[in-house]
């Protein structure tokens, strides 16, 4: 690991292997490699129904395939849990039906949830574009890089309105779309928040994360999260605004050498300093770092205040702004 | 050579398509283990250019040849070109010193259903590319080592060392991995039985 991305996952070995070419990839990989060495129309293979267009990739749980549904071009991401644990299944239900709840342009929509001869699948909306990671390989302006995100905090806010935390939030689960707005992705460790609605309402109420196992990644999640403490909406705050600073910074706001001194550096709230002659106003960062606060009760009231201040600001320091009000003082 | 697949390729290069699949049916699955326990991560690219290299060079196949021991033979050549690749900006790939674990350390991703499978297939990638291709062409494709011979091009009796070579290095390579003496001792029993039952529990 290099010193320069602190992210590691904790209790999610799977995610440090290579994909095995696991048996639907293989069934894919047949059919389309006798199609095309004989010229045979290609017969796609089918999860649940839907036909599988190519792999999308493999996360802790399980891997995700673009498909569509028989006769229907559009493209949806199935995301397939082969393993038969009761544990795994039972996550991904959760997430399911957590995510029907809302409903929000840019939170990836929940189509469908069921089981299959191959495991439990979701079926949810699929964003073509990148990875926020990818999106920002690309130098952004600070400008352009809160617009792009704004869309995922409104998300987040909304979903915390309908009780619902994210508890993974890192660049990797924020896709941007073509038109250059982020979308949240992958509530694979969603949870109710406390005390809400959906959680009263349901029957979730129990955690799902094993005793002692820390699910999250190291240097996006909150120091609540790392002592094991109760999180709330703030938790998830902490972790979009360490995706806010690195995307605005171009560098992580803990850095250290392992997962240890990473964690280390979030618990004590040593945030690296912003490098010299950036171009992010005082106003941004402060309200971002604000965010980053160790103690809960310090931070932004919710992610909805957060976004309202982070637009407030944006409009604050457009050129057009300055320039208005320098004519307006001329003019007297 | 069963005389079906010596059918199907006479079929196949007078322009019987079918017969051309039928062989590739058949003999898919193979391949797809071949490369299993020697790449690590995806090996859809490998798999894919043993068949179309198979295609493009079927008529190279001598009448009386083994088809299977000119897939594999194939299929070994592409895996050297995929290690010569790998290993470009350094020396060059050795097939009778290196290692898969040297090559492409990484975890098995092939199924495993029980420890003396994964401890079996991780020894495998222990021992010299070379031996590790004659040891699991002989166990989980049932290759005499004549047909082994004849799909790697090598003679007959070359062939033999190196699987008795291949045993024994599979077998210190064993002691040296596991940590468990009642698992090793029901490796090492049972040797041959083992191995060929890895091949059982593939998708």
């Amino acid at each position: 690991m290099t010193s320069d991305r602190p992210c590691r996952t904790i209790g999610q070995g799977q995610r440090d292997r290579p994909d095995p070419v696991g048996p639907i990839e293989q069934r894919r990989l047949h059919e389309e490699l006798r199609a095309r060495l004989f010229g045979r129309p290609r017969a796609r293979v089918q999860i649940a129904g839907y036909e599988v267009l190519h792999p999308l990739g493999q996360g802790g749980m399980g891997s995700v395939y673009a498909v569509c549904r028989p006769g229907d071009e559009r493209r949806l991401a199935l995301k397939l849990v082969e393993s038969s644990s009761p544990r795994a299944i039972k996550r991904l239900r959760r997430e399911g039906r957590l995510l029907a709840a809302l409903d929000h342009p840019y939170v990836a929509k929940v189509h469908d949830v069921g089981v299959c001869d191959e495991g439990t699948y979701v079926v949810m909306d699929c964003i073509d574009g990148t990875t926020l990671t990818d999106w920002l390989a690309t130098p952004r302006g600070w400008r352009a890089t809160l617009t792009c995100l704004s869309s995922a905090i409104d998300g987040l806010a909304s979903a915390h309105r309908h009780g619902v935390l994210h508890r993974d939030l890192k660049p990797g689960n924020l896709r941007v779309d073509h038109q250059e707005h982020a979308w949240l992705l992958d509530f694979g460790l969603a949870k109710p928040l406390p005390d809400s609605v959906v959680e009263r309402a349901s029957t979730l109420r129990q955690p799902l994360t094993r005793p002692g196992s820390l699910m999250g990644t190291v240097g996006y999640v909150a120091p609540e999260h790392l002592l094991g403490d109760p999180l709330d909406a703030r938790s998830d705050q902490f972790s979009m605004c360490v995706v806010l600073y690195e995307a605005l910074f171009g560098q992580p706001p803990f850095a250290g050498e392992s997962a240890e001194e990473v964690g280390l550096a979030v618990l004590s709230g040593k945030v690296q300093p912003p490098p010299a002659g950036h171009a992010v106003p005082s106003r941004v960062t402060a309200l971002v770092l604000q965010g980053l606060r160790t103690e809960p009760e310090r931070r932004h009231a919710s992610v909805g205040a957060l976004h309202q201040e982070l637009a407030t600001a944006v409009k604050k320091s457009t050129g057009a702004g300055r320039w208005s009000r320098w004519w307006r003082a001329l003019r007297g | 050579m069963s005389r079906e697949d010596a059918d199907l390729l006479g079929s196949w290069r007078q322009g019987d398509l079918e017969a051309g699949e039928l062989l590739f049916e058949r003999y898919y699955a193979a391949v797809v283990r071949f490369f299993g326990n020697k790449v690590v991560g995806d090996s859809a690219d490998l798999i894919q250019e043993t068949f179309e290299e198979c295609i493009r060079s079927r008529d190279r196949v001598r009448h009386g040849d083994d088809f299977r021991s000119f897939l594999f033979g194939v299929a070994y050549n592409v895996l050297r070109r995929h290690y010569e690749r790998l290993r470009r900006h350094d020396a060059r790939f050795e097939p009778s010193s290196m290692s898969v674990a040297d090559l492409c350390p990484g975890p098995v991703t092939m199924v495993a259903t029980r420890d003396e499978h994964r401890l079996l297939l991780e020894a495998l990638r222990r021992i010299p590319v070379d031996l590790q291709v004659v040891l699991e062409l002989f166990y989980w494709e049932d290759m005499t080592s004549a047909d082994i011979a004849t799909a790697l091009g090598s003679p007959h009796g070359t062939i033999r060392t190196r699987l008795r070579r291949a045993r024994q290095l599979l077998e210190s390579a064993l002691s040296k991995l596991s940590y468990d003496s009642r698992l090793l001792a029901r490796t090492l029993e049972n040797l041959d039985g083992w191995a060929r039952d890895v091949r059982k529990v593939q998708p």
